[in-house]
């Protein structure tokens, strides 16, 4: 009981000093003066303690500071937007089927109308720019697989650069921040759909995306690149990302939003044993191989025939799942694509940095930086 | 107390000025927090990054029943940092020796030196229970006081207290030994 009562005293004291030498800088030594008849077993409890405190003082990067900022801030007011905008009517409302029909419809009336061709050069400060905001929108829903969207995102990156410098040359820094904005989100979307297959890209660009779920079915962005908030590349008629990540937690205390289940990770691609195609063995087709699965599923040993003479096992070359060849294929080209993009864009914005109004500048120069982080992580993503 | 609920309920009404104020208040702390239990500067920076976003995107949910607001960021962090740690990758690790540090110091040794600390603490920390390694982070990383510290694990203040003193025993011996 008495030991109990001293581990108690000493736990309380031990905080004490803690207090006093992490929150009001005293020294050790003055705190042991208060505590002499604790001072030998406290003094090295206080200096690990002390180490470990000064030790985890890491700080963020400043480039990340500025650019986890920077998407802190264009979430926000996406997510204003969104606010406003949902009154009036959110695909998000719809179910997904209801989406991709509207998509279609839209795009087709929209095709239809020869207002598209004329927005399709728009710029930000033009009336037509929303109209060709909306037709890239309907080209994202209307991607298939997430590499062509990856494609898309790029191939809209670099109509964004284009904005970015036509705005700069105009003298309209507002015009290049929402442009800067827009661009991030291309890039963090593009990364996304590169490295999870789509899984949570499309969120990013504000596009509702079922996948990756937590255990309160609930899309929570968990990929490395942790999910920036890249705000929505195009205005609506997008569906509601917010919604989409937002955790939906039961009304509680502890409505933090949970950690999702661990998903299936998107089939790596493996290289292949011989470029060659190799003619199936089988007179049946051969199921495509699992590549999810770490290991060959074990043969069937039991069931095959008693070989009399026994022959050594011969390995043949499983044959390259054709729909995977071609997904590595656009994937190097992609990855082609997308280098040469990450050197001549942000070259294109330092260019226009030298001739820009000085109102200008610092926009540009938060354009730079997210063109440069954007490409290297789209880079990264690809190189997995 | 009453100023954060007040700042909390204008961030639930999607107050812009609101939730940029609950952000620069808590990302730094945050970011240690992950840093210390991830032990890797570029994915520490993305989950600090993906807790903020979470946090905005469901703040209205939070409702006052005997939770502080920092509580509940925390407990947003923790889950991504258990998100993180099942989907792990091969991806290779920025090791939080290589992370900046606040020191300003312009002397290259002293700075090393802090680097090899950082190292030293965070691999020890992985050696800890995971309570042990949530008091160091949320106490030492983070700055959080008993109290909060107790919020956020969901345990008294005696037993946080208990816990860091057994937590800072432990690093003891294992940095001793290492």
């Amino acid at each position: 009981m008495t030991m109990v009562k001293n581990r108690k005293e000493f736990t309380n004291i031990l905080d004490d000093c803690l207090d006093r030498i992490l929150v009001k800088g005293e020294s050790i030594e003055q705190c042991l003066l208060s505590y002499p008849a604790f001072a030998r077993e406290l003094g090295p409890l206080l200096k690990t303690a002390l180490f470990a405190h000064k030790a985890s003082a890491v700080a963020p990067r400043p480039e990340f500071r500025e650019r986890a900022k920077f998407q802190f801030q264009a979430a926000l007011r996406e997510m204003a937007t969104k606010k406003e905008k949902r009154g009036f009517f959110s695909f998000s409302a719809l179910p997904r089927f209801a989406t991709v029909a509207v998509s279609i419809i839209l795009a087709l009336v929209i095709a239809g109308s020869g207002t598209v061709a004329a927005a399709g050069n728009s710029l930000p400060d033009s009336l037509l720019y929303p109209v060709k905001l909306a037709t890239e929108t309907v080209q994202l829903k209307l991607a298939g697989t997430p590499l062509e969207k990856a494609e898309l995102y790029a191939k809209l990156a670099d109509k964004r650069v284009t904005e970015l410098v036509k705005m700069a040359e105009k003298g309209k820094p507002e015009q290049v921040q929402k442009v800067a904005q827009r661009l991030n989100g291309h890039l963090m979307a593009m990364a996304m759909e590169a490295k999870a297959n789509g899984e949570v890209a499309a969120m990013m660009a504000g596009e509702q995306v079922p996948m990756m779920q937590s255990p309160v079915a609930v899309p929570v962005p968990m990929p490395r690149m942790a999910a920036p908030p890249a705000p929505a590349p195009t205005p609506e008629p997008a569906p509601d990302a917010a919604a989409a990540v937002a955790p939906a937690v039961t009304e509680t205390v502890d409505a933090a939003p949970a950690p999702t289940p661990a998903p299936v990770m998107p089939p790596k691609p493996v290289p292949a044993p011989t470029p060659k195609p190799v003619p199936a063995p089988m007179p049946k087709p051969v199921p495509a191989p699992d590549v999810t699965a770490k290991k060959a599923p074990a043969p069937t040993k039991e069931k095959a025939p008693v070989a009399i003479a026994p022959t050594p096992p011969t390995v043949t070359p499983q044959p390259l799942d054709p729909n995977m060849l071609a997904r590595m294929q656009k994937r190097a080209q992609l990855k082609m694509m997308v280098s040469e993009k990450a050197s001549v864009n942000p070259e294109a914005i330092r260019e226009a940095l030298k001739n820009a109004p000085e109102s200008v500048k610092p926009a540009l120069h938060q354009a730079l930086t997210v063109a440069d982080s954007g490409y290297q992580q789209a880079l990264q993503a690809l190189e997995k | 107390m009453q100023d954060e609920q007040s700042l909390i309920r204008r961030a639930q009404q999607r107050d812009q000025e609101a939730l940029t104020q609950i952000y620069e208040a808590n990302f730094d702390k945050i970011y240690r927090y992950v840093a210390l239990k991830i032990g890797d500067r570029f994915e520490a920076e993305d989950i600090t990054q993906q807790v903020f976003i979470n946090a905005i995107k469901s703040i209205s949910r939070f409702k006052w029943q005997g939770t502080s607001f920092s509580a509940w960021l925390y407990r947003i962090a923790h889950n991504q940092i258990v998100d993180y740690l099942r989907r792990k990758t091969k991806r290779p690790m920025v090791p939080l020796e290589k992370a900046a540090t606040k020191s300003s110091s312009d002397d290259p040794s002293e700075t090393a030196e802090l680097n090899v600390d950082i190292a030293k603490v965070a691999q020890a920390t992985k050696k800890l229970t995971k309570a042990q390694q949530e008091v160091i982070s949320l106490r030492f990383a983070s700055e959080l006081s008993i109290a909060e510290a107790a919020e956020v694990m969901g345990k008294s203040e005696g037993a946080i207290k208990a816990l860091q003193h057994s937590a800072i025993l432990s690093l003891r011996k294992i940095l001793a030994v290492e």
